[in-house]
């Protein structure tokens, strides 16, 4: 092999390495900005529900920033005290100001204003949410 | 970036590894021939698959993790070529393998979502501990440990007196250890920034809210001294205080860990030879270049002889670098394709980890926020470990570079990586 | 939980940062070095599979070649046919022991590696073959032979220049080596040169300076003249020794007399006769700022332009102000004056010059495979030292000093030669022996420098006239009758 095609050979593996990572750079550094301006979108709110009904925690409140995990297992974010829930039971998520919630998967179900839930559903104020026996009102 | 623009530039990694297996070829005046073909097949197979994976489970998933995996895998293949044909049919086959693991943990994650792995966090914690002592099984056994340059990484699995296959569990060990990590901070943050304990001037968060993590990097910590891997070792530390720091936001957490590890590892100095002997090649490699500084000295030859743009693929001399298939694979890519190679590499790595860190940041929960920058957090901490180590910024331990290294576990282990943050992207918008 | 997850991420960038800055230094910067460690493998290899072009004298003699070894055909073998003769000039190049001389200096033109030049990526990537190229010297070999027999096992230098092209006719340092012993597979050899208590590998021709002695009266005579404060018929004292004011300090005469005698003396007698007393006084009274500038015009204090490397000389002017006894000492050449051979035969050769200075050279031209010219070297005039009407001045002073003064040994029947002695004194051991000087006929024209230290074989009984005029005028005579 030629002096001349071995360096024309080294040149084009290195730019063809290049013009890819070019290709990526670009798209890339404009996703970026996007990411930052759509963070800089206003702060997140806390959102409250309020226990309702429940053999041991009526009356007390659970509040939701960011994201919180409710279930009957001493390590979920927030306790819920009720047999039919599961350890790890739902999932709350603030997103600026709208809350969500997540089943996750349990066996007996969550139910928002009387209706099982099977993916993620955006919260309203004066909703309710059923676990078990125990029930929760969006504030 | 859309999933047609992805095609195109997995495409374009195809032409890559192609073209480089050409050239070394070439440089050994031969005229390209299956090799060539069937690393264009392979790559173009494994990323294509994977590729239509996305659109079918992650239609939404960003579009930058794939095509850099796949440029870094096919550079790294090139050069796996061009030092042992034979290692590269080998990573060509774990190649496909890691595409059929990927393409199998986004179906799984495809059909329940990335909560699955929320649910069963210390059935996660387990098997983390459970692959990093597997190794520690007896030697004989069918499905045993080996020990390989006095760490015993290894598991190999022998049936009739022949070695079916190695591999390296503490690959996989790293990633449950994040799931693990991700769901158990992600759960506890709020305590982990509140509930707090002063001792003295030092305010320090609840002892029974970290009680947990202690025993769980102690645990992992000790099994990696014991199996002798000091790479390991600082990667885990790395990565806990990185994902702590993430989930409090206190600088505390990475500073102790640091300090922790400081003292570790000065105490495993003092213990192990060979840690001893990997400082001393640190810091005074050409004092005894023939023994301690000869594996670090002949990267750094490696290095200034590549200068500028290389001595072009198949026409330096890499082959004298010991490991240079495995840890010093970077090593021998920047002799043959200069200095205009090795940033271009480093800067890949740098892209895939700005690209995992804003999935983090756009992840929808704290759980995917922390799961994301987790499995980022170690993919990047590998990779400033062993380049670190290659150009003699770090002490030189024992790591495989993502992606680019010799070394099936690793392929997987790193595929699955890139798998989970593309659904963690991917639900951001569901 | 955002900042922190930015903040890591921009740590592990910057640390990616970092990385690149690293690899800028190892494979750019320090690049280099790493590549031409004698303990990089990848050296071994490139040398011997790459041929070097040869180097040959000024009459075409070989002094370096590659030969391809027997039955391999792409491992070259470099050998030094004319060995020690040449060996500090022509230099080396080992594996073990890397490069020197002029196999250093031109290594890109020998061995047409020098793959990161702008012009050699345009001829790589024309697909121009760059064959080694050979360099022809300016060096001749009957000179460099005279002058190593002369010298003989004395320690020493001897350089002789053609005065108005600056082509350097002997470059020669005693004692010498053979470089062939440096290129064996074993060590051993090599170290004990090394080490060897006569230091074979310092080429004292340029690498080396040493106290001038009354060889330095040309510059402190030409800036004497110069100044326009004297002539060579102009009259000074002649005591029996200088006492030096506000010191105790005196300096005498060679043979502890007067210069003549003992009342008055002109200039050009002193100077033939090399007395001590009276160009002590002259440099008084000339000043060391005057001495200092003629000196740094004759090439003191600065680097030579020469195709190695020359320790500049040195003249402290500075440290010489206000000190009119450091001053007279300098003035003949003692104290903290110090020259390399190459300056002083730089200064023989322009006075032989009419007092223009000529850049030294020893590369001549450089030619292909084919023996194609590819380039030549002009001589470069770098500057006036003196005028025309000082340098003449100074010729004849010069002629004199050879014709009846300390330099008769220099003597050659028929040609015109010119010289100046020195014995340049060192406390406690012999004396350093000089001789500079110049001889022309019709056809031709040198000047030489010649150094032999700590008087040679003649030990303390050595003066410049005895020892080193000998030697210089042999090698003289050897290019006027070549």
């Amino acid at each position: 092999m030629s002096a001349l095609v071995a360096n024309l050979l080294k040149l084009a593996f290195v730019g063809l390495l290049y013009l890819f990572l070019w290709q990526m750079a670009r798209s890339i550094g404009g996703h970026l900005v996007a990411d930052t301006t759509s963070a800089r979108r206003g702060k997140r709110r806390v959102g409250e529900l309020i226990v309702v009904r429940s053999d041991t925690q009526a009356g007390s409140r659970i509040a939701v920033a960011d994201s919180v995990v409710l279930g009957r297992s001493p390590e979920a974010d927030a306790l819920l005290d009720d047999p039919y829930a599961s350890m790890f039971h739902l999932r709350l998520t603030m997103d600026g100001d709208t809350m969500s919630l997540a089943d996750l998967g349990t066996t007996n179900g969550t139910y928002v204003n009387g209706r099982r839930v099977t993916s993620p559903v955006v919260l309203n104020a004066g909703d309710s949410v059923q676990v078990g026996k125990t029930i929760m009102e969006v504030k | 970036m859309s999933r047609n623009a992805e095609a195109a530039l997995l495409a374009g990694a195809a032409v890559l590894a192609a073209l480089g297996v050409s050239i070394v070829r070439a440089a050994g005046g031969d005229t390209p021939d299956a090799q060539t073909a069937l690393t264009f097949l392979v790559v173009g197979l494994a990323f294509g698959s994977l590729h239509l994976a996305f659109r079918q489970w992650a239609p939404n998933a960003s579009s930058y993790l794939l095509p850099l995996a796949a440029l870094i895998t096919a550079v790294g293949l090139v050069e796996i070529f061009r030092l042992d044909p034979r290692a590269a049919t080998l990573q060509r086959w774990w190649l496909l393998i890691a595409a059929g693991f990927g393409i199998a943990t986004l179906a799984v994650l495809g059909r329940f979502g990335t909560d699955l792995l929320l649910r069963y966090r210390y059935l996660f914690l387990t098997a983390a501990l459970v692959t990093f002592m597997l190794p520690l099984l007896p030697s004989n056994w069918a499905l045993g440990g080996v020990e390989v340059n006095g760490s015993r990484l290894w598991l190999q699995l022998r049936l009739f007196d022949t070695t079916i296959v190695r591999f390296q569990p503490a690959e996989f060990g790293k990633l449950l250890l994040v799931v693990f990590l991700a769901s158990y901070l992600a759960s506890r943050q709020p305590a982990l920034v509140s509930m707090t304990r002063k001792v003295g001037p030092i305010v320090i968060p609840e002892p029974r809210q970290l009680f947990p993590l202690v025993v769980a990097w102690a645990a992992s910590f000790i099994v990696l001294v014991y199996q002798r891997d000091l790479g390991a070792s600082l990667l885990l530390l790395a990565v806990f205080a990185s994902m702590l720091y993430a989930a409090s936001g206190r600088v505390a957490y990475p500073l102790v860990g640091g300090g922790m590890f400081l003292a570790g590892t000065l105490a495993a100095a003092q213990m192990f030879d060979h840690v001893q002997r990997r400082f001393d090649a640190w810091l005074r490699p050409w004092d005894d270049f023939a023994d301690t500084g000869f594996q670090i000295g002949q990267s750094l030859f490696a290095l200034g002889s590549g200068s500028l743009t290389g001595s072009g693929l198949g026409l330096g001399r890499p082959d004298v670098i010991p490991s240079a298939t495995t840890d010093f694979v970077f090593a021998a890519v920047a002799e043959e394709t200069g200095l205009a190679g090795s940033v271009a590499i480093v800067a890949a790595y740098a892209l895939l980890v700005a690209v995992g860190f804003g999935i983090a940041l756009q992840a929808r929960d704290p759980y995917r926020k922390l799961l994301a920058a987790g499995l980022t957090t170690v993919i990047g901490i590998q990779t400033i470990l062993i380049v670190g180590g290659v150009i003699r910024l770090l002490p030189l331990t024992g790591i495989a570079l993502p992606f680019m290294s010799y070394g099936g576990s690793a392929l997987v282990a790193n595929v699955i990586a890139v798998v989970v943050l593309a659904r963690i992207s991917h639900e951001v918008s569901t | 939980m955002n900042t922190p997850i930015r903040r890591l991420a921009f740590v592990l960038l910057a640390v990616l940062g970092l990385i690149v800055l690293d690899l800028t230094y190892l494979q750019v910067i320090a690049g280099p070095r790493y590549r031409d460690d004698l303990r990089n493998p990848r050296l071994a290899a490139s040398r011997s599979s790459t041929e070097r072009g040869p180097i040959v004298s000024r009459e075409g003699i070989v002094l370096a070649e590659s030969t391809a070894e027997p039955g391999s055909g792409q491992t070259f073998v470099r050998s030094y046919p004319e060995g020690p003769a040449y060996a500090h000039t022509v230099g080396y190049t080992s594996l073990l022991f890397g490069n020197s001389g002029l196999e250093r200096q031109y290594a890109g033109e020998l061995s047409s590696d020098s793959d990161l030049t702008i012009s050699g990526i345009i001829d790589t990537l024309l697909g121009r073959e760059q064959g080694a190229q050979g360099i022809r010297l300016t060096l001749s070999h009957p000179l460099q032979q005279t002058a190593q027999q002369t010298l003989g096992d004395q320690t020493g230098a001897v350089v002789a220049i053609e005065p108005s092209t600056g082509e350097v006719l002997a470059l020669y340092s005693s004692p010498s080596f053979d470089p062939g012993v440096l290129l064996g597979e074993s060590p051993i050899a090599g170290d004990a040169l090394a080490a060897d208590p006569g230091v074979p590998l310092l080429n004292r021709s340029i690498d080396q300076i040493l106290a001038p002695g009354s060889a330095f009266k040309v510059i402190t005579a030409a800036a004497a003249l110069e100044s326009g404060a004297a002539n060579p018929d102009t009259l000074y004292s002649d005591p029996l020794e200088l006492q030096l004011p506000g010191s105790t300090a005196v300096i005498r005469n060679a043979d502890r007399g007067p210069c003549a005698e003992g009342t008055e003396v002109a200039l050009a007698t002193a100077f033939r006769l090399s007395c001590n007393t009276v160009f002590g006084q002259i440099g008084i009274d000339v000043g060391a700022e005057a001495i200092g500038s003629t000196a740094e015009a004759f090439g003191f204090n600065s680097e030579i332009p020469f195709d190695l490397d020359v320790v500049p000389s040195v003249f402290p002017t500075g440290s010489l102000i206000e000190d009119p006894p450091a001053t007279a000492q300098s003035a003949i050449g003692q104290r903290d004056v110090q020259a390399t051979p190459l300056q002083l035969a730089m200064v023989a050769a322009t006075v032989a010059n009419g007092g223009v200075v000529v850049r030294p050279y020893l590369v001549s031209e450089r030619f292909d495979r084919d023996l194609n010219i590819l380039s030549q070297t002009n001589p470069v005039e770098l500057r006036r030292a003196v005028s025309p009407g000082t340098a003449a001045v100074l010729a004849e002073l010069m002629e004199a000093v050879v014709e009846s003064g300390t330099g008769q040994a220099a003597r050659i029947e028929g040609v015109s030669v010119g010289g100046k002695t020195g014995t340049a004194e060192i406390p406690g051991e012999a004396p350093h022996a000089w001789f500079i000087g110049f001889a022309q006929s019709e056809e031709r024209s040198v000047a030489v420098a010649v150094v032999v230290e700590n008087g040679g074989n003649a030990g303390q009984a050595a003066t410049g006239g005895t020892v080193a005029a000998p030697i210089a005028r042999a090698v003289m005579q050897a290019w006027i009758e070549s």
